[in-house]
């Protein structure tokens, strides 16, 4: 299976480098940037399958920028990194605003699981929107 | 019986036992409030009637004088001018029979017809005149005039005869006499012109006079007034004591010319004042009995003034007692709020403080995650690259386990922050669903450390099965923590700790934390007294507040099987809004 294309945003870089750079070892295909502009920017060019956003991110918090890169792209998987899970988290899973969470700091096995299980996620909602755009084609 | 029930009757009996001697002594403060309450107000009572009272007995007995004063004075003054009068009377009397014995020679008096003459003219002047004789000096009748002609006795043995003769002149006390009819005699001496020896002339007078005389005393059908002569005889009607010539008991009776007055009670004449007074040259005196309807209302006057006075000191004292108790209702009030008030900034003060506890933990845990993730992934990154690149290096045996090292040294500061970040965002409401067995292993989480290092044998037994509960994840760990450390302070190194839950058939679960210790004090010293188990609420002043919150009973109680108390935790399932409600504190 193909590896995924995952964008990091973490204004931590040191940390945002590192696992992305861990990731590319692993044959994923890795970016990191390091604030909630930079992360949409990448999105609109790069069109990322999976991303991992802070939740503490500075000037806009991790779920704020989900829900604009939703807008832009609603088949990006998003995977939240945060310092514990909590009732809030589990309502953004339950309304498909993110697909997972992590917990800082983060075993990279773990992390590359849920990373793999988005990816099936994303591709699951581009076929959606195939599906989806097909009908309206025959339509 | 299911033993969850026997273990609550047992508790039940048990709490009744313990809160038996708290009930007594309850009792006892009541009846002592009950006692207190009966004294105050016969203490009250006492103190507004006895000033009263004796204020009335003052008032009584002033009054009392000097209504007799006052009445004794008008009647001394009545008693004189009737006196007077009686004495002017009489004197005037003896004063005519002696001029008729002096005007007239014994000759001609000692003639009927002279005699008839002069008692025709004298009716005529005195009616009450009943009839004039003339007597020898032997007591025997020489002529007579007036309508008992046919009646003559001899009076020399009489008293007043005697007197007569030997004073010259001479009144009688009152006698039927042998005319059966009530009279008195004036009688005068007269000597015998020119030879030795004496007549006496002799007047009848009807009693009638005296007793107009009497009269004049101004008295109401409740008084009397008479002439008794001696000590003993009437000699007028008396109104108490009967007709005149009966036999009567009275004080000692005045010899003297001025009126003497004194109190009389007795059982004919009843409470009075009593006079007497002497008639001059006369065998009477003059008594006169009074007994003022005012006095004898002066009680019942003063009964209804006083009934009054109380009744106003009562309705005043009712007044006052309930302004009293309306004041102290009001300013209860105000404490209780004040009280409430002062308890709601406490414990805002409180729930503030642990808000600040909590941020302090959050920040830190975030500040410490960041810099620990980059340990972690930089130390990852290494094997990564030794991994990638095993001819690297020459000393990856060397690296590879201090690498290790970093990242299990990383993994036990993240159990750390998770931790740390898990407790301080619980000290939020915050109502979910729940398994209460993760919660406990959380709570055993915080306390591993100290359970390894004492040698502590934990024992878990929770059951799988357990339903989910709507709580408050943070305050049920800090409720079940506390109790937890209580636990742990309990027992000695090396002891025992169990943690089980299970549903309980009355419906929520049912959580005991156990131990092995020493046991409370309050426990122990019940122990020694004999009784049982014991059920009262044991958890910590602080844990008592979240347990009130989230509807937990908590019990202390002491097992049969154990070798000492453990701890039982019975929470029961709420619905979301109670639950909400209570977690939240509105």
């Amino acid at each position: 299976m193909k590896r995924a294309n995952v964008l990091l945003v973490d204004d931590e870089a040191d940390l945002a480098q590192t696992l992305a750079r861990r990731l590319n070892m692993r044959h994923y295909r890795a970016r990191s940037v390091y604030s909630a502009p930079e992360a949409l920017e990448a999105v609109s060019r790069e069109a990322p399958e999976v991303m991992v956003i802070d939740l503490h991110l500075p000037g806009m918090p991790g779920n704020d920028l989900a829900r604009a890169v939703r807008q832009v792209d609603s088949t990006v998987a998003i995977i939240l990194l945060s310092g514990q899970g909590s009732l809030q988290t589990e309502n953004w899973i339950h309304d498909g605003l993110i697909v997972d969470f992590v917990m800082k700091p983060v075993e990279i096995q773990e992390l590359t699981k849920k990373i793999d299980s988005a990816k099936n996620e994303h591709d699951a909602r581009c076929a959606r929107k195939d599906g989806e755009r097909g009908k309206h084609g025959q339509a | 019986m299911p033993e969850d029930q026997t273990t609550d009757t047992r508790l039940g009996s048990a709490k009744d036992m313990l809160l038996s001697p708290i009930r007594t002594a309850a009792a006892i403060r009541n009846d002592r409030y009950k006692s207190l309450k009966v004294r105050i107000f016969f203490t009250v009572g006492t103190l507004a009637g006895v000033p009263l009272l004796i204020v009335t007995a003052v008032c009584f007995f002033w009054l009392h004088a000097v209504l007799v004063d006052d009445f004794s004075r008008q009647l001394r003054w009545q008693m004189e001018h009737a006196q007077e009068g009686l004495e002017s009377f009489l004197q005037d009397r003896v004063s005519s029979t002696r001029y008729f014995a002096s005007v007239h020679s014994y000759g001609a008096l000692s003639k009927e017809q002279s005699l008839r003459t002069i008692f025709r003219k004298s009716k005529q002047e005195f009616p009450e005149l009943i009839d004039l004789e003339v007597l020898s000096s032997g007591g025997k009748r020489v002529s007579y005039a007036g309508p008992y002609a046919d009646k003559s006795s001899n009076y020399a043995n009489h008293d007043w005869f005697i007197r007569a003769k030997v004073h010259g002149v001479a009144i009688s006390q009152v006698f039927p006499g042998d005319r059966n009819i009530l009279h008195y005699i004036i009688a005068v001496r007269q000597e015998m012109p020119g030879r030795e020896g004496f007549w006496i002339l002799r007047a009848s007078f009807d009693v009638e006079t005296l007793t107009r005389f009497v009269a004049e005393i101004e008295l109401s059908d409740r008084d009397d007034a008479f002439l008794v002569a001696g000590n003993d005889m009437l000699q007028t009607t008396s109104r108490l004591h009967g007709a005149a010539l009966e036999r009567v008991s009275l004080p000692v009776l005045s010899q003297q010319k001025v009126v003497s007055i004194a109190k009389i009670d007795d059982e004919v004449v009843g409470k009075g004042i009593f006079g007497s007074v002497k008639v001059q040259g006369s065998p009477w005196t003059l008594v006169a009995i009074i007994k003022p309807a005012t006095l004898a209302r002066i009680a019942s006057m003063l009964k209804r003034e006083i009934l009054a006075v109380y009744l106003v000191i009562v309705f005043v004292a009712i007044g006052i007692l309930m302004n009293y108790r309306t004041t102290q209702r009001i300013v209860n009030r105000i404490r209780e709020t004040e009280k409430a008030r002062e308890e709601a900034i406490a414990h805002s003060e409180h729930s503030a403080k642990l808000a600040s506890i909590g941020r302090l933990a959050t920040g830190v845990a975030h500040e410490i995650n960041n810099p620990l993730a980059i340990i972690n992934e930089k130390a990852g990154l290494i094997k990564d690259l030794f991994e990638v690149h095993p001819e690297s290096s020459g000393c990856q045996k060397e690296f590879l386990p201090l690498v290790n090292a970093i990242s299990d040294s990383v993994g036990r500061c993240r159990t750390i922050t998770h931790r740390l970040l898990g407790f301080a965002r619980r000290m939020e409401i915050d109502i979910e669903q729940i398994n209460v067995n993760e919660v406990l292993r959380e709570v055993v989480g915080f306390l591993e450390r100290e359970i390894v290092v004492r040698n502590i044998r934990l024992e878990l037994n929770l059951d799988d099965k357990l339903p989910h509960i709507e709580s408050d994840r943070g305050l049920l760990q800090q409720v079940f923590l506390n109790i937890a450390n209580n636990a742990m302070d309990a027992v000695k190194d090396g002891g025992e700790i169990g943690l089980s839950t299970m549903t309980a058939t009355e419906g929520g679960l049912k959580i005991v934390i156990r131990d092995d210790g020493a046991g409370i004090r309050f426990l122990r010293q019940k122990r020694r007294e004999g009784a049982r188990d014991s059920g009262f609420p044991c958890h910590t002043a602080s844990s008592s507040d979240l347990a009130e919150r989230l509807r937990l009973t908590v019990f202390c109680t002491r097992e049969r099987r154990l070798p000492s108390f453990s701890r039982s935790v019975r929470t029961s399932r709420r619905t979301d809004n109670e639950t909400r409600k209570r977690a939240s504190g509105r």
